[in-house]
């Protein structure tokens, strides 16, 4: 669209009065996405979504898209998986993510294809895929971008597959070496995967440190850590771990000393959450050059686009890894799901995420179940 | 394994360059009076380099294993020099530089050209020093960046960083405000050893700089006589006495290192 004609729409609806902007607004996208749908020639499609609607609150709404364009496939999804962190940080306007609404979250679904583009190769109609998918019965995505989930795996297993990507990295980064100690700060889904990832490498050693004991149970099923700290029993327990390899899966400002604490002398601390927000006061003698710690950011938009290199795998690298593991039974996920839950109860999904998840830690949407 | 031991002569001896806490032992340069065999002995070393914790002219024991046995070639200012310039080459080789990468120090301690000076050495380029003296003439193949308006440091640091393929930096002042400018200047994959014994507490962004950045971030205090406690300290130091005995470089590292040594 022109850019004179942009201003103009803009002049026009800044006088119209508030109350009736939303329903203009939805006419006004109604009728171009037709227009684009005779100019592409592209069937409109009808799909139900989550939607942020503002800070605290989400709906399932109902939402139309263009049918899949050349190289892309229409996804009905079978199950999409929360990622609490990143959804939470935008659900209640956390530093360091903010969005605007209405905003549309998920980014981990499972799901059928059911319609494709004529450019699309390696991709049929039926097959099973995953990816970065947000929390929709159906979406448009790049053919290219999406793995095929081998057939013994679930859409569930498969739905974790943006997070499994997100810790295969920080895990690749931490080089842990069989024997090693390794202490994992957190203990929701980011620190709980951590735990099985790390566990592969055979360390001697694998200590949870938490808050709370409310995420005992689940960290020391099999494949799980050795030991379960509280923090809240004894807040100076992190000072006798010791940890060659720290793992910071909480994602505050505050866990990344946390994770420093628990490092031994010379020492490395990979930090895997997100920890919007400063650290301040930060005794940096104290915490981290006394002891010669070696710091590590592992965030998944540091992956290379191309081309692996030692400790560096691509995205597409490190989906396969994770399917494989999935497939050869070296990683189980699915008792890692403490909510299975209905598109239409995100309300109540995301009510209790916003008040720190209680003692949840993977929770799904499953959009096989219609109502 | 048997363990050997060395009887010594200390004939000159050189400070650490940090006192504070850690209380690290002076180093120096000791006549190999008697040995109860092992590899010095073998090799014919009549000198070695070595922690010393007695005055000059003292006779020490001192065990095989902390000991690196100085080449003939070289005088005893000269295998003093090889414990900074050692030090100096660690600093990079811990950061994995990288010929044509950008290298970053700051001011902060004497030996702050030398550890410039290594970044050249190993291919840095450009190799940068952030510092706050207007004085300061830059080292052959080197840059000055001014700090005294940390914002505009930060604009044109950024501006030199953009579309190069690697950063590395070492701050060795240990300042609020130096540290916080690396951090925000550094790009995607950068790798910064915090080398300078930092004084206050700090305000750190780990999700934007590091997390968001997959930085590397080294956490240590510069302090050449740590090579000894470094299990690759014969590596490093037989590098470091294999460059000294090249005259020009013996003629830098002396320059660069002479305001720090005491004898």
């Amino acid at each position: 669209m022109p850019d004179w004609l942009i201003k103009i729409l803009l002049t026009v609806y800044t006088k119209i009065p508030p109350a009736l902007r939303p329903t203009l607004k939805e006419l006004f996208a109604k009728s171009t996405l037709r227009v684009e749908s005779m100019a592409k020639r592209r069937q409109i499609v009808q799909g139900r979504r989550v939607e942020f609607l503002d800070f605290e609150i989400a709906h399932l709404l109902p939402y139309e898209l263009l049918g899949p364009g050349p190289d892309e496939v229409l996804v009905e999804a079978e199950c999409s998986l929360i990622s609490p962190g990143t959804e939470r940080a935008v659900l209640c306007g956390l530093p360091g993510a903010r969005r605007s609404f209405p905003y549309v979250p998920g980014y981990s679904t499972a799901g059928k294809v059911v319609k494709k583009g004529g450019a699309v190769k390696g991709i049929e109609i039926g097959d099973r895929v995953t990816g970065r998918i947000k929390h929709a019965s159906h979406e448009t995505a790049v053919a290219n971008k999406l793995f095929k989930v081998p057939s013994s795996v679930t859409a569930e297993e498969a739905s974790f597959i943006e997070l499994g990507i997100i810790v295969l990295q920080g895990i690749r980064k931490a080089a842990i070496r069989p024997g090693e100690r390794v202490a994992i700060v957190g203990q929701g889904l980011i620190g709980q995967l951590s735990n099985r990832l790390a566990r592969l490498l055979t360390p001697a050693l694998i200590v949870a440190v938490a808050p709370s004991r409310n995420r005992e149970r689940l960290a020391m099923l099999p494949g799980g850590v050795d030991r379960y700290l509280s923090l809240q029993e004894d807040p100076s327990c992190v000072y006798d771990i010791g940890a060659d390899v720290v793992i910071e899966a909480v994602g505050t400002p505050q866990a990344n000393i946390t994770a420093m604490h628990c490092a031994r002398e010379g020492g490395r601390v990979v930090l895997l959450g997100s920890s919007r927000g400063l650290t301040r006061d930060l005794d940096m003698w104290s915490a981290a050059q006394k002891k010669n710690l070696t710091v590590i950011g592992a965030h998944i938009s540091d992956m290379p686009e191309k081309d692996a290199s030692p400790q560096r795998w691509t995205y597409e690298q490190e989906g396969k890894l994770f399917l494989e593991l999935l497939q050869t039974g070296r990683l189980k996920v699915a008792d890692l799901i403490t909510w299975r839950a209905k598109p239409e109860e995100c309300n109540a999904v995301y009510e209790v995420l916003a008040e720190g998840g209680r003692d949840h830690v993977g929770v799904t949407f499953n959009w096989t179940i219609k109502e | 394994m048997q363990n050997h031991t060395l009887e010594l002569i200390v004939e000159k001896t050189s400070r650490p360059l940090i006192a504070a806490e850690t209380d690290p032992p002076d180093y120096g340069v000791a006549r190999v009076v008697r040995s109860n065999g092992g590899y010095i002995k073998s090799s014919g070393a009549s000198h070695v380099l070595t922690t010393v914790t007695a005055p000059r002219s003292s006779i020490i024991t001192v065990p095989e294993g902390e000991c690196v046995p100085v080449p003939p070639s070289l005088g005893e200012d000269e295998a003093l020099l090889a414990v900074p310039l050692a030090a100096a080459l660690s600093v990079w080789d811990r950061l994995q530089l990288e010929l044509g990468e950008i290298a970053v120090y700051t001011e902060g301690n004497k030996l702050a050209d030398l550890v410039g000076q290594a970044a050249v050495w190993r291919g840095g380029c450009p190799v940068i020093r952030l510092d706050s003296d207007p004085e300061w003439a830059p080292l052959n193949m080197g840059e000055r960046l001014s700090i005294a308006d940390p914002e505009e440091a930060l604009r044109r640091l950024q501006k030199r960083v953009h579309g190069k393929p690697g950063f590395t930096a070492v701050d060795l002042s240990g300042r609020p405000e130096i540290i916080d400018l690396l951090l925000e200047a550094m790009p995607r994959w950068g790798r910064l050893m915090l080398a300078g014994r930092t004084q206050k507490p700090l305000t750190v962004d780990f999700y934007n700089n590091v997390h968001r950045k997959g930085a590397l971030l080294l956490c240590e205090v510069f302090e050449p006589v740590s090579v000894f406690e470094k299990r690759e300290r014969e590596a490093y130091l037989s590098t470091a006495f294999r460059l000294l005995e090249k005259t020009e470089i013996a003629e830098v590292c002396s320059r660069l290192v002479v305001a720090h040594r005491s004898s």
